[in-house]
């Protein structure tokens, strides 16, 4: 059976994890680059979905199971042993690039962060995923000691805004200034950039997403 | 004209004296009356008399039975944990999958969890207020709890994966929430508020909204109204506006419309039915009072001529809100 990137790209989009790990399977096979089936494969179908997904029209659901068919061609891909765990997909304007997150101190949901990382992911981006309630000085030194790029924070709730404000303070306490702080999440988005003392509030994962190429 | 009265004239569409006012306010009850939040959400009495001082001091159209999200879940056996001043969540699930949920049992909203705080709350309620205003009752709905129990990214992956578990889960916590919702009618509820954000198309497709929740509503507020005819109030936040057109069929007599959904866009697709919002809630925390009156007068006047509107926030007023603000939108209402 012949099959084409498209057609993966299209299980992708369709959340149909099995049936795109099939056909990365069988392109690997008759000697397709993993790199291509990222980049035109995965990176495509998020594309697709980053015009679909606004704020008006974003939906978990769909999102989370495209994300998980995307990862599982990654994990595939990186089992096979035809992309290694670290490699840097050349797909970001500025591939290599680290970002730091977490889901702040005094909450403890991760689904947005954890899509938000799935899709960083699949374009190529290097994440340190700390986990959920999270420190605002353990984000900053993590960023330090991994020399990032970014540090993307979600909250659902607004009791938290107080620790997302924090995160400038300790990174200029530390000397750390050039950092760029992301904050979403449905708690956070209602709010301005000014207000947490952020430099970007995404309304969604793909809004974020093109903040963070944008510089 | 009192409140309840005005409340139930205007789900049906008559005149009234003024736009009725409910203001979410909830857990803000406690800050306001300088109690712990936990102690707030663990005593029937505390959460009445704070309540009670709350719909004194601030003159809206309701008083509310209701603790936190994860009440039920708590009941069923999910572990709870407080991280300070605020709101508990859940730190672990009852269900490690979702084929264990044949091992749950309905919970008795007199014995289990904290159901009997809030059962107690809304009889303490209902004896002070009588039929002055309206006494609400709120309970999670089925797609809500069931991502309470199994956790919401789990469950979303089980839509797909296990379909028909899915909906056996959803056929038992739509009996927690019948059970709850009923208890809490014959302890003087007039208003069952169902609570299912986990339901919005910020979650779900319309399809599976339509499949598997509206069902599942629809049988919820039917035993509702057959169990003394309480007014049936369904509350999903996030974005709506693909699903609204299919809410009257849930037979509710309210809507709640969150920010994210233009009012103007709820009273094309609802023309028949009771409508309330839907400021941005955390307007109430960031902006100055005039803002917040200059947005209800935009609500008031954008629903005048049609009628069947409650001015309230969209969601919740959060814990950090700024009274001066939730002052500001009852005093857009003309008394």
């Amino acid at each position: 059976m012949i099959v084409t990137i498209k057609e993966m790209k299209k299980a992708i989009i369709a959340g149909k994890n099995g049936d795109a790990v099939v056909i990365a399977r069988t392109l690997i096979n008759s000697g397709v680059k993993a790199e291509k089936i990222i980049i035109d494969g995965v990176t495509k179908a998020m594309e697709h979905l980053d015009k679909k997904c606004t704020i008006q029209k974003f939906c978990l659901l769909e999102l989370m199971l495209a994300g998980r068919a995307a990862m599982d061609v990654i994990d595939h891909l990186c089992a096979e042993g035809k992309l290694s765990d670290d490699t840097s997909i050349d797909v970001s304007p500025l591939p290599k690039q680290k970002i730091i997150l977490g889901t702040i101190k005094g909450d403890i949901h991760e689904i947005g962060k954890n899509i938000f990382s799935m899709v960083l992911k699949s374009y190529g981006y290097q994440i340190i995923d700390m986990g959920k309630d999270i420190d605002p000085a353990d984000l900053v030194m993590s960023a330090i000691d991994h020399k990032a790029n970014f540090i993307a924070v979600s909250s659902l709730i607004t009791t938290t805004i107080p620790h997302i404000r924090d995160i400038r303070k300790n990174a200029a306490d530390q000397g750390y200034n050039d950092i760029k702080i992301i904050a979403g999440g449905a708690a956070l988005r209602q709010s301005s950039a000014q207000y947490l003392n952020v430099d970007y509030v995404a309304e969604t994962v793909f809004d974020g997403l093109r903040y963070i190429r944008s510089i | 004209m009192n409140s309840l009265d005005r409340i139930k004239s205007t789900i049906r569409f008559q005149k009234t004296d003024r736009v009725p006012v409910f203001a979410h306010v909830f857990g803000f009850a406690s800050r306001i009356n300088h109690i712990p939040l936990k102690e707030y959400l663990n005593s029937g009495e505390l959460l009445a008399s704070c309540q009670l001082e709350a719909w004194k001091r601030f003159g809206y159209d309701g008083v509310t039975a209701f603790a936190d999200n994860s009440l039920e879940a708590e009941a069923l056996g999910s572990r709870i944990s407080y991280p300070g001043d605020v709101y508990p969540y859940i730190d672990k699930y009852c269900l490690t999958n979702i084929h264990d949920w044949k091992n749950l049992s309905i919970p008795d909203p007199e014995k289990d969890g904290r159901m009997p705080v809030i059962i107690k709350a809304c009889r303490i309620l209902r004896e002070n207020v009588g039929e002055e205003t309206a006494v609400v009752g709120t309970v999670q709905g089925p797609m809500t709890l069931a991502g309470q129990l199994l956790g919401l990214e789990k469950l979303i992956y089980c839509i797909v994966d296990y379909p028909h578990e899915f909906l056996k889960l959803l056929n038992f916590t739509t009996r927690v929430m019948v059970t709850f919702g009923k208890a809490l009618i014959n302890a003087g509820a007039h208003v069952i508020h169902v609570f299912d954000p986990s339901s919005s198309c910020s979650v779900i497709t319309r399809d599976v909204f339509s499949e598997y929740i509206l069902p599942h509503l629809k049988h919820a507020f039917e035993k509702y109204k057959d169990s003394g005819n309480p007014i049936c109030w369904l509350n999903i936040t996030g974005q709506i506006e693909p699903i609204l057109d299919l809410f009257p069929e849930t037979s509710a007599d309210l809507f709640n419309i969150d920010y994210l959904v233009p009012i103007a866009t709820a009273m094309r697709k609802l023309p028949r039915h009771c409508i309330n919002g839907n400021i941005k809630p955390f307007s109430f925390i960031s902006d100055e009072e005039k803002m917040i009156q200059k947005k209800a007068k935009d609500l008031l006047e954008a629903t005048q001529s049609r009628g069947g509107f409650i001015l309230s926030p969209g969601c919740e007023i959060p814990l950090g809100a700024n009274s001066k603000n939730i002052d500001a939108m009852i005093n857009a209402v003309e008394r």
